[in-house]
């Protein structure tokens, strides 16, 4: 009988520290990141905006800010949730989002440069934070509280995601 | 009256919603584990059970009504539970493992010592349960965060109910794992027809439990301390 448990002792190890063992069914395996290791994820800017997107949108024009905050543990919901939120952004605001108009970053914050955004939007996990802006003063915000509740359902989740970015940046 | 089945209905939800998504899966299969150990004892695993949601009820209870009362804030409640009770937790449960694997003993000498420990046992082993869902419900992950402070909160402040809502999401996020435990429980019955059967079931079960809570604890531990 020990023999058995042994070897399923055994088994539960190796699926546990094997790398991808979590992962690779979905759990939430926290693993260090930085920014720079994900090709896929624009680095955190000192200006709190993406770089590389075309801006033509004059300085003195309200923008919105399409924020996701992230730490330096990352699991594979929160990997779903910032996929998703950047397929909604990427995919219905497309031309806001080639002049300016509507800005996707994702932030770790827990980059000294980002910690004042915890504080600013009273965050208390990874969050999606949609933010109407001008001149550099914040006009109205809104934590997106339901992502977690929609993440498995991707349609929905990414209907929520343009839905609010509609409501905050008002004449879109 | 109405609106405050669909609240409950909603908590129960949110707290299954919790209880299913995959960052709890470490505890869940831990608290599974213990709850389900006296496999030839029905009784025990369904009172353990009920132990273990009136622990994590309690928790929630307790947080929610001090949330919704203003005496905590969400913000700082929030990343508190999720930076230190996760850091808590491996060492709690390697300490734990060693104590089901037997490595440690309660010494009781005196006449009827074999019923004593028999009995200290089961109330070490209910204690555990009530205690393990306290632990397990305050050990918050990113999912389990967003989903209590950031839906079943507002859903408290809405009904205007901070005790009967949080409780209900207790219930919720227990109900999967207490099912599990039973079934197993059943299963392993179903299997070991045999008193004896069920006795070698009970004690390779007790040793498994034991090992998992250990596996647990070392990986709490390396993600959250080392």
């Amino acid at each position: 009988m020990k023999i058995a448990a042994l070897s399923i002792t055994f088994l539960m190890v190796f699926f546990f520290f094997s790398p991808g063992g979590l992962t690779g069914l979905g759990v939430d395996s926290p693993v260090t990141y930085s920014p720079g290791d994900d090709p896929g994820i624009q680095n955190d800017s000192n200006d709190k905006e993406s770089a590389g997107t075309e801006r033509v949108v004059p300085e003195n024009e309200a923008r919105t800010i399409v924020y996701y905050f992230y730490t330096g543990k990352r699991c594979a919901s929160c990997r779903k949730i910032e996929a998703y939120t950047r397929e909604a952004v990427e995919k219905n605001f497309q031309e806001n989002l080639k002049s300016g108009r509507i800005v996707w970053s994702p932030l770790n914050i827990e980059l000294s440069e980002n910690a004042h955004f915890m504080d600013d939007y009273q965050l208390f996990t990874k969050s999606v934070v949609v933010v109407n802006q001008k001149e550099g003063r914040v006009l109205k915000w809104k934590n997106l509280e339901k992502i977690w509740e929609l993440l498995n359902n991707k349609a929905e989740f990414i209907d929520y995601i343009t839905k609010e970015v509609k409501a905050l940046s008002g004449e879109l | 009256m109405a609106s405050l089945y669909i609240g409950a209905g909603t908590a129960i939800w949110l707290g299954i919603l919790t209880s299913i998504s995959p960052c709890p899966l470490t505890t869940n299969i831990a608290a599974i584990s213990y709850i389900g150990k006296r496999v030839d004892n029905p009784r025990h695993v369904l009172l353990s059970g009920l132990l273990y949601t009136l622990g994590r009820g309690l928790a929630y209870t307790a947080l929610g009504a001090l949330i919704v009362a203003g005496i905590l804030s969400i913000p700082g409640a929030a990343r508190f539970l999720q930076k230190y009770m996760n850091q808590l937790l491996g060492p709690f449960l390697i300490i734990a493992g060693l104590f089901l694997l037997g490595l440690f003993r309660i010494p009781v000498s005196g006449q009827a010592a074999g019923s004593k420990i028999t009995g200290l046992a089961d109330r070490f082993s209910f204690g555990g349960a009530v205690l393990l869902g306290i632990l397990f419900a305050l050990s918050f992950c990113p999912i389990s965060a967003g989903l209590f402070f950031g839906s079943l909160i507002p859903l408290c402040v809405t009904y205007q109910s901070p005790v009967l809502l949080p409780s209900i999401y207790g219930a919720g996020t227990a109900l999967p794992v207490v099912l599990f435990a039973v079934l197993i429980s059943m299963g392993a019955r179903r299997v070991g027809k045999t008193f004896d059967a069920l006795k070698a079931f009970a004690h390779w079960a007790r040793w498994v439990t034991g090992v998992i809570f250990i596996i647990a604890g070392i990986y709490y531990c390396i993600s959250y301390i080392f």
